[in-house]
């Protein structure tokens, strides 16, 4: 071991015995020596955490909270669609007693939990149907939209919707399915697609998508879409379906004029920020915008 | 375990933990690499309030890097071409008698020169070199905390001590 080594290691403190006293030694072990023990003369400050932090949370009132007036926002909006739940379940429960709806407004999210434990997030303008009572037997339910599932491990698991039927044992995966579009993307586990008559099979991280009559397969490395931590992602997807899910996420219009719909888009825009997004389908393509209330026109410039 | 669904920093207390497990990191970070002048408590202070804001989209296991990121490019605003300066805490004069007062001022001018020899390390040599042997980091968890590869760390920290060594024994 030459004395770079022995240096690294005894500033790591990986020394054995042998190799120090090999290294105690090298003539230039007294001025290492004398480094090592006056390092601590140059100790940093220790921070008074508790003072610290209360001075911070004062510092965020002061920075009005947006943050945090978002997540009461957030928080409102969970309320209703909580009530809207609740309440959906109560007339549904009391008078159809065994059908179950569950729709979501645009710019609306919703959690649901299915009777046996597994869980749905719905995105945006989007609508679920199951049978509560039937459940146990049959876990089959009808998806109109795109819903994020978490499904406990138990029977086979049907997701139907117009375009085909994803079935699964026990997995998480995202379905996408709106207008010519059906998206399939499977985190966890194994995913059957049914389109017509033929039976794709999906393992985790691999994503599938049906666009009129195209076929494509493709991975992911995500462990949840993106859009359930507020984030509309597209792959290699027409810019007309871009439009429509971003109308669907911020309750607005838009009015696309001079510019091919059908461009290819790939890339991403947040779910909170509408100028952001809006900002991130634009650039790409370098169109402008402008926005008049809940109407939006989006446009070319010459 | 079960799989969180949603994993938000915007939590409270989760905040909190957060904020009590990184504020002395981040500070040691900044002082090392930027020195006293600055106000690394400031920036580190900052940082988290910049973490706060965005807590809808940074998850936990990526607080850290931001905030590193973050407070650096704050201090990078700030430094254009301020000299780094760190202060030795005062000597602790030893009250039993065997030391000598040569021994005292021999003590004093080579803390000084030390000193001296810190401020002009460059700043990634001087955060690993301090981080490792003021804060007994490992060299793994320097690599870590400053997303280099252990090779790096390792050689910046040797650089360190071969440059301090050079300069304070005057080779």
């Amino acid at each position: 071991m030459d004395r770079e080594d022995l240096l690294i290691k005894w500033l790591d403190g990986e020394l054995n015995d042998a190799e120090i006293t090999l290294f105690k030694q090298l003539p230039e072990y007294e001025s290492y020596k004398k480094l090592y023990d006056n390092a601590a003369y140059f100790k940093s400050p220790i921070i008074n955490k508790e003072k610290q932090y209360s001075n911070f949370k004062s510092l965020i009132e002061i920075e009005n909270k947006p943050a945090s007036k978002q997540n009461t926002s957030f928080k409102f909006l969970m309320r209703i669609a909580a009530v809207l739940v609740i309440g959906l379940g109560l007339y549904f429960t009391v008078l159809k007693e065994d059908l179950i709806k569950v729709n979501t407004l645009v710019a609306q999210q919703t959690n649901v939990n299915l009777p046996d434990n597994s869980e749905i997030i719905i995105n945006a303008d989007s609508k679920i149907k199951y049978n509560e009572k039937d459940w146990a037997n049959k876990r089959k339910l009808n998806l109109d939209g795109e819903a994020f599932f978490k499904v406990a491990k138990g029977e086979k698991f049907d997701v139907k919707t117009d375009l085909g039927t994803v079935t699964v044992l026990g997995t998480q995966f995202n379905v996408k399915q709106r207008g010519k579009l059906l998206e399939v993307q499977c985190f966890e586990g194994l995913v059957s697609v049914q389109i017509g008559k033929s039976t794709i099979e999906l393992p985790a991280g691999h994503t599938l998508r049906l666009l009129g009559n195209e076929l494509i397969e493709g991975k992911t490395n995500l462990t949840k879409p993106s859009w359930v931590d507020g984030r509309s992602t597209f792959e290699i997807i027409p810019y007309y379906e871009v439009i429509a899910e971003f109308e669907r996420q911020f309750d607005v219009k838009i009015v696309l004029s001079n510019f091919d719909k059908k461009k290819i888009f790939t890339g991403s825009f947040v779910n909170d920020d509408k100028e952001l997004a809006l900002k991130s389908i634009t650039q790409p393509f370098k169109l402008s915008y402008d926005i008049n209330e809940d109407q939006i026109r989006i446009f070319k410039n010459e | 375990m079960e799989k969180k669904l949603y994993d938000s920093i915007c939590d409270e207390n989760l905040f909190s933990s957060i904020y009590n497990k990184y504020i002395q990191d981040l500070n040691d970070f900044l002082y090392y690499k930027y020195g006293s002048l600055l106000g690394p408590e400031d920036k580190a202070q900052e940082a988290f309030i910049q973490l706060w804001k965005n807590c809808a989209k940074v998850s936990s296991d990526k607080a850290k890097s931001f905030l590193l990121t973050v407070a650096n490019n704050l201090m990078l605003n700030e430094v254009k071409h301020q000299k780094v300066v760190l202060r030795h805490q005062a000597i602790k004069t030893n009250d039993s008698d065997h030391e000598s007062p040569e021994f005292i001022l021999e003590q004093k001018q080579y803390l000084e020169k030390y000193q001296k020899a810190l401020e002009n390390l460059s700043e990634v040599q001087r955060v690993a070199f301090l981080l490792n042997r003021v804060e007994g980091k490992k060299h793994s968890e320097i690599a870590e905390m400053l997303g280099i590869t252990l090779r790096a760390a390792r050689k910046r920290i040797y650089t360190a001590v071969e440059n301090l060594r050079k300069e304070i024994d005057g080779i």
